[in-house]
């Protein structure tokens, strides 16, 4: 009897919760791990979106796909471009000095808004993808930066000037989404470790969908000018549920607002004095 | 004795798989003396609810009356809404003048600059357990890892 009563609770629960009207009561900020408490319980039982492998659109959470474990040999010229990189970080893989960076004294593009970049931006916080007959966008909710990625058939441009999201085009392999891209402002950095790379640097994405929930993610980089062999790696992202409604934060980072940062807290903490 | 051992190890185990790589991690914590912990009563001058971290300037006054503005070093907006605050609901306990009673880290260089550990206002109300900042909330407590970042 009691067990009926509950089971009627549940319905009666799950029926109020995605009625249209419920739904629409319900917000759903990305935040991951430390998800609010009613947006995680609605999102426990949000039902499984409809699944087309071919349909990438969504909220995901996954994170940087380059392992710095695994990071190439550099060339002498990439060397040198990695020791002049003083992340807001004080200790990093392969570090000639580890401990000498605090972010006060340090370099990192962030620490003055300009734009991560790709593939950085695919680090922290999650990556809408929306998806239209010719294009796919992916919007990062760090600094809600955009990529665009052609998918209409257009070839790389020969003659290409660098841009901070670079130029890339896309096509499917059977189930799996294959995207070329090069063209990347040197002045952004791979991680926030402080990888460097070259305008020349060509990027393999390769991006399938094997399940509802999941978009796996892998990717090759080719740099000869900075690395001596490709980097690669690969990472499973989740879709932030529920689909269609779990919308992202505006993350974004305000020039104005990072130099008070800096002014206030950073630079006096440190003991940094600018005068 | 022997459960005192294995929890000993535990300890020094947590702390080299979740201690470690917390601190080793980006964020500005570096700069603050994670041994020292400082409790102080002040009033509220400004509250920034703001990336990269969020920041609450308040004036402590010393027994011969000199003022001093201090700084706390926060979570950012991202994370401070992840833990259910409203900017509005900050802004609004946060208000220029309450009175308020911050307990931190201080900056190694000395300066009037803390990492936040939690802030109690007059009538009991806190930003407690962390939610607001990753520094000591007690004397003796440990700081919790890094202040989050965006990247």
């Amino acid at each position: 009897m009691r067990n009926r009563f509950m089971s009627f609770g549940i319905f009666f629960t799950v029926v109020l919760l995605f009625s249209s009207s419920g739904f629409a009561q319900v917000y759903f900020p990305s935040a991951g791990a430390h998800r609010e408490p009613a947006s995680a319980a609605a999102a426990k039982v949000a039902p499984i979106p409809p699944y087309d492998p071919h349909d990438l659109s969504g909220v995901w959470r996954g994170g940087g796909v380059l392992s710095d474990k695994t990071v190439p040999p550099m060339t002498p010229e990439g060397q040198k471009l990695f020791n002049a990189n003083k992340p807001s970080q004080y200790v990093r893989t392969g570090d000639p000095d580890p401990g000498k960076y605090i972010p006060a004294f340090g370099n990192d593009p962030l620490a003055k808004c300009d734009p991560l970049g790709y593939p950085r931006n695919l680090g922290g916080g999650p990556m809408e993808i929306v998806q239209t007959p010719g294009k796919i966008v992916q919007i990062f909710e760090d600094g809600r930066r955009i990529r665009e990625i052609w998918t209409d058939g257009r070839k790389l441009p020969e003659d290409l000037d660098p841009r901070w999201y670079g130029w890339a085009v896309g096509h499917w392999e059977g189930d799996t989404l294959v995207v070329e891209s090069t063209g990347y402002d040197e002045r952004t950095w791979l991680d926030s470790s402080g990888y460097p790379h070259s305008q020349d640097m060509h990027i393999v994405e390769r991006y399938s969908h094997p399940d509802a929930v999941t978009l796996q993610v892998s990717m090759t980089l080719t740099d000869p000018k900075v690395y001596t062999k490709p980097w690669s790696g690969q990472k499973a992202f989740k879709m932030e549920l529920p689909k269609g409604l779990t919308v992202l934060n505006e993350n974004y980072c305000v020039p104005s607002e990072e130099e008070s940062f800096n002014q206030h807290v950073r630079d006096p903490a440190a003991g940094k004095n600018d005068k | 004795m022997k459960g005192k051992v294995a929890a000993s190890l535990v300890l020094i185990v947590g702390f080299l798989i979740f201690g470690i790589p917390l601190l080793a991690h980006h964020g500005t914590a570096v700069s603050y003396n994670i041994h020292k912990v400082l409790i102080l009563k002040g009033t509220v001058a400004h509250f920034a609810f703001s990336n990269p971290h969020s920041q609450l300037y308040f004036n402590v006054t010393d027994d011969k009356g000199n003022v001093t503005q201090w700084a706390a070093e926060m979570r950012n907006p991202r994370n401070l809404q992840s833990y259910g605050h409203t900017q509005r609901e900050l802004n609004q306990k946060f208000a220029p003048g309450a009175q308020i009673t911050v307990t931190g880290n201080p900056s190694k260089s000395g300066a009037p600059v803390l990492v936040f550990g939690k802030a109690v206002l007059a009538d009991g109300w806190c930003l407690c357990n962390h939610e607001g900042g990753v520094g000591s909330d007690a004397p003796g407590a440990p700081i919790q890892g890094e202040v989050d970042e965006p990247k």
